[in-house]
């Protein structure tokens, strides 16, 4: 890195080099940032954002520059129970969120148990699947509005935040930035959601909550095989009758919830070969009859479906519940089964999901990955339209595995992609068979990336989109 | 007035220039599409003229007339023509079923309307997953005739059951009164087939990877952010081909069982759905309901209609609607929703109906819905109480006279067995088919505007209404709109309360020489006071007029708006008058009209607890 460049960043509080030895820069706000990325600019500076101290391997640079960390704005600025909405800063995580908004009667839109230190603005402007799919209109959600600096260097404000007015101006007039759309003719939240930083650098986000339950229980729906839970699901969502709602195999749900070797060797004994995981919730009116109402849908189609209604592997379902609410224990549960582990997911419906898990074990198998080390896990999106598949590949830190795993992971795309899976958020080398599949989206992307990036600077080459022609200042 | 589209309305070409560059046209998109799907007849081009709301798009009852307007048969016919548009440096702008001036051609002889008509198949309907794939010629009705028969049901715009589903889902608004259950309609797109303004096909979303449309989004950003915002693109960029759109639950029979004769139908309200018209005291009261009711999450639909729509939508004349509006209490009904609730059983339907009167006793109000009898009174006496509060004693007195009238005129019509069940059935039959919404608009005066309706909180959709209301009085005072009691906000919830909208409906008699002036002005002082109220983007903030007013306020959006259109369609052959038009400036007649308005306001007072 060259230290002079340093030391000519523009007006930025702080930087300094992490302990990969990488440049980062931290703006305090909104005025900082689009001073720096104006800068970064001029002198052609490839940025490479990111607001999660978790280090997950999208969120690290793919190549030299300047990593922007947004971890450091921690602040909540306001948790709306009557709108059901909260307007968080770039850094907040979870752990910090849910009991924000639990004090409030609201509870966090989440995924499965996120890393610690995970962002929530990350989370959601990549578009990561949240396990209560009851409450998710448009795949867009729970994300509404953005500040933001494109990689331009303008500063915007998404939807309803846009304006007229400041937020000040808006909460005095009871507007809580609540709508996702425009400002005018396009979505321009959408045009950033998903484009793995390559677009904009947003600073604070607004984020739908929904209604902390006066009851709400979680079930444990088991078989033997995939396909009845499928139906389940799908009969349930149907009728609304569930918050929660996911399915895990053996190796999953063995991993979530069992963090020590004894635990995770009586969750092993109890737990079956797939899991259907439910929660039921009464709600501010009649919290008990519905509760009543739902629960007994909940069994009626269990059994019609032919599920089997068992306790969780371990615990309660009060602590199962207590697990789902919160971030995951360390070590992270999706590496607990060796260490380490490479995600592989995709969107597809959920009644093909057991087709494509077939698949996915033998081309693991083709390249030496035996199923202990896989685990699944399936999220019903959008109602039960959508199911985000995700297979997780333990891997041992330290040896080859990693690579091997890291390989593997990143092949596999190809005949998956081929068989009709959907790589929507196409991280590192998956970009290239996903683009492939949907070339007719790829001039569009480019065309895009000019108009809010046109120096393309932000996260160079990731998606497959090009670089700046006259190349950078490394 | 002159033309407020910025395009000066008059031809750049001679009549022969004109004529010949017609038959021109008419030949070479003769060879795409063959002779029988392309025409430069004169009447057939006035019948694309001729639209709703051309006085104020143009200050003339017509808009201009299109060079040509062809028919394509399938996506690639459409690509073709567009591709041939750009050649030939001529603009096109597609319709589908079509609903006013934005669908029509601005300036004379200088765009081919490509009418989409003949694309009018629904090509998928995915029962298991819930969604369905259609062509542009769809109608809402259409497809949740088709969605019933598989237990859904498709959410379907304010313009009406008869209006197209794909226009509304990637181009054109989507406010509905289902929304709280259904969404708004760009929300509900899961994909698109795209033809861009270059004549390049896009297929949007998993489709082109998985053959199937089940996400909209990706891989990577979401392209339904570049073309549909809040508004969509109203034509100006592009063709849509295809739509997947998402459809829901519906806890319904196949078909609903609908006698009688037109006008006078009849709807059979099914097994656990409940069709109530629930009153409140105030907007405070009206506040509380909404929150509550979206909390709650018992609702398929929850609309605000105000007293003028509503006789006007369970009338089928206009005596009919004075002989029920003359009656002192109905223009009082100001303060209520419209709930519709469906449920899969008895026991989830007890659920969701003791909700709602669980939420009716706190906020002291009634409601009059299908009920069993004694449940009905009940709750009829609480509906009546609750309007007696506002009302009082004297009102309801002098009432009773009009009342009888009307028992006498709907118990002949609807027998007087049913006379208690009518009027829930009558609502129920418009919010669930969306089919009796225009006759609550265009009657009064011959045509309407609407105004504020941003999507919002429901609080500051409620203060949009007010503060349109108040605007609006001094129309109706002025002789300028129809006296519809001057709150006429039409809108409800979204995404069980998530966001909200509450829009001023303005009828008046398009017939009139100032309708126009008058309707722009009340576009401009309604935009006006979203700004000063900070009641966010109103959905008259559409178009390079409005956009060159709410741009500055809302960090500059105009310009990416422009660099969009510029990027994507570099010889503006997409003909963009109501999205973005790139050398756009406001011509002189807009610019006075602004000085009128802006020196001579209604004063907004919102310390008035109502009007």
């Amino acid at each position: 890195m060259n230290t002079d460049l340093l030391e000519r960043i523009p007006g930025v509080g702080e930087h300094r080099f992490d302990a990969e030895g990488v440049a980062v820069v931290a703006p305090a706000g909104v005025d900082e940032l689009a001073t720096f990325v104006r800068w970064a600019r001029a002198e052609r500076i490839p940025l490479w954002p990111r607001s999660s101290t978790s280090l997950r391997r999208s969120v690290r640079p793919d190549g030299p520059g300047l990593v922007v960390d947004m971890s450091g704005l921690k602040e909540i600025i306001r948790v709306d129970r009557r709108n059901r909405v909260t307007l968080v800063q770039a850094g907040v995580t979870f752990e910090e969120l849910a009991p924000a908004l639990e004090r409030e009667g609201l509870r966090a839109v989440m995924p499965l148990c996120p890393r610690r230190g995970k962002s929530v603005l990350a989370t959601h402007i990549e578009r990561e699947a949240t396990i209560m799919p009851a409450f998710q209109w448009d795949l867009s959600d729970p994300l509404l509005c953005l500040e933001l600096v494109y990689g331009s260097g303008d500063q915007f404000r998404t939807g309803s935040a846009a304006g007229p007015g400041n937020l000040d101006q808006q909460w005095a007039s009871g507007e809580m930035q609540k709508g996702p759309m425009g400002p005018g003719h396009a979505d321009w939240m959408r045009i950033v959601q998903g484009a793995q930083g390559t677009i904009g650098i947003a600073t604070w986000a607004s984020v739908k909550a929904e209604v902390l339950p006066r009851i709400e229980t979680v079930h444990v729906g088991a078989s033997d095989t995939l396909t009845p839970l499928v139906e389940c699901a799908y009969r349930l969502l149907r009728k609304n009758a569930v918050d929660i709602c996911f399915i895990v195999d053996a190796n999953a749900f063995v991993d979530l919830v069992g963090t020590t070797e004894g635990s995770r060797a009586e969750a092993a004994r109890r737990t079956q070969p797939w899991n259907l995981v439910m929660s039921v919730s009464g709600l501010d009116y009649l919290p008990e009859r519905r509760h009543a109402v739902y629960s007994r849908m909940l069994r009626d189609e269990a059994r019609a479906a032919g599920v089997r209604l068992v306790d969780p592997p371990l615990g309660s379902g009060e602590t199962l519940l207590a697990l789902l609410r919160r971030s995951s224990e360390e070590p992270y549960w999706k590496e607990r089964r060796r260490g380490a582990s490479r995600q592989v997911f995709f969107q597809t419906t959920l009644e093909a999901a057991g087709a494509f898990c077939a698949s996915f074990a033998v081309h693991a198998a083709g390249a030496g990955i035996d199923t202990d080390r896989i685990g699944t896990y399936i999220q019903p999106q959008l109602g039960g339209r959508v199911a985000h598949v995700e297979l997780i590949v333990a891997c041992e830190p330290g040896t080859d595995e990693v690579a091997e795993t890291g390989r593997f992971a990143d092949a596999v795309a190809v005949p998956l992609t081929a068989e009709g899976a959907f790589f929507s958020r196409p991280y590192g080398a998956w970009a290239e068979p996903a683009f492939e599949a949907a070339a007719s989206s790829v001039d569009i992307l480019e065309r895009a990336k000019t108009i809010f990036d046109p120096a393309r600077i932000l996260a160079p080459g990731r998606l497959g989109l090009k670089g700046n022609p006259d190349g950078y200042a490394f | 007035m002159g033309s407020v589209l910025g395009v000066s309305g008059e031809s750049t070409l001679t009549e022969e220039e004109a004529a010949a560059l017609r038959d021109e046209v008419v030949a070479e998109l003769a060879l795409v599409v063959g002779d029988r799907w392309v025409t430069a007849e004169p009447a057939i081009l006035d019948g694309y003229a001729w639209q709703y709301l051309a006085e104020a798009a143009t200050g003339e009852r017509w808009m201009a007339r299109p060079l040509a307007v062809v028919l394509p048969g399938c996506t690639e016919d459409v690509a073709e023509i567009v591709r041939h548009c750009n050649h030939k440096g001529i603009q096109f702008k597609a319709v589908s079923t079509g609903f006013g001036a934005w669908g029509a051609a601005a300036q004379p002889d200088s765009m081919v309307q490509i009418d989409l008509r003949r694309m009018d198949r629904i090509l998928e309907i995915d029962a298991k997953n819930m969604y369905a794939v259609v062509e542009p010629y769809v109608t809402g009705n259409q497809l949740q005739t088709e969605a019933f028969s598989v237990g859904l049901n498709t959410h379907i715009a304010g313009v009406g059951g008869q209006t197209s589903v794909l226009a509304s889902a990637t181009s054109m608004m989507g406010q509905g009164w289902d929304g709280v259950s259904m969404s708004f309609s760009c929300r509900n797109l899961l994909g698109a087939e795209w033809v861009t303004p270059e004549g390049e096909i896009v297929r949007i979303g998993s489709f082109e990877s998985a053959g199937r449309w089940f996400a909209g989004d990706g891989p990577g950003p979401s392209i339904r952010g570049v073309f549909r915002g809040f508004a969509g693109a109203l034509g100006g960029l592009g063709v849509f081909t295809k739509a997947a759109v998402k459809l829901y639950p519906w806890e319904g029979p196949e078909a609903l069982e609908v006698g009688g004769a037109s006008p006078y139908y009849e709807t059979e309200i099914p097994e656990h759905h409940l069709s109530a018209l629930c009153i409140v005291d105030d907007w405070k009261g009206m506040a509380e309901l909404g929150y509550r009711l979206g909390d709650a999450g018992i609702a398929l639909a929850v609309s605000r209609n105000a007293p003028s729509v509503m006789g006007a939508v369970l009338t089928a004349d206009n005596n009919e609607f004075a002989d029920i509006y003359e009656v002192p209490f109905v223009h009082e009904l100001y303060y209520t929703l419209v709930v519709i609730i469906q449920a899969d059983d008895a026991e989830e339907f007890a659920y969701k109906v003791d909700v709602l009167k669980t939420i009716l006793r706190e906020l002291d109000g009634g409601m009059i819905a299908n009920l069993p009898a004694h449940e009905y009174t009940y709750w009829l006496g609480r509906f009546i109480r609750t309007l007696s509060r506002r009302v009082k004693a004297k009102g309801l007195l002098k009432s009773a006279p009009g009342t009888l009238g009307l028992f006498r005129t709907f118990g002949k019509r609807y027998g007087y067995r049913k006379l208690t069940s009518s009027m829930s059935a009558l609502l129920y039959e418009a919010v669930v088919r969306s089919g009796l919404n225009m006759r609550g608009v265009f009657r009064f005066g011959g045509t309407f505007w609407t105004a504020m309706g941003s999507l919002a909180s429901w609080d500051n959709a409620i203060k949009g209404a007010r503060v349109g209301a108040q605007i609006k009085k001094r129309y109706i005072d002025e002789g300028k709109f129809f006296d519809d009691g001057a709150d006429n906000a039409w809108g409800g919830l979204y995404e069980n309360g998530a966001y909200s909208h509450l829009e001023e409906l303005a009828c008046y008699d398009p017939t009139d020489d100032d309708s126009g002036a008058n309707v722009i002005g009340y576009i401009f002082e309604t935009n006006l006071a979203s700004a000063e109220h900070f009641l966010s983007l109103p959905l008259n903030a559409c178009g390079p007029q409005a956009s060159t007013f709410f741009s500055p306020l809302c960090g500059g959006y105009q310009n990416w708006q422009l660099a969009i259109k510029n990027t994507y369609d570099p010889n503006n052959a997409s003909e963009g008058s109501s999205y973005v038009i790139p050398d756009y400036k406001p011509g002189r007649g807009l610019r006075k009209l602004a000085g009128n308005v802006m020196s001579d306001r209604a004063e907004i007072d919102l310390t008035q607890d109502d009007l």
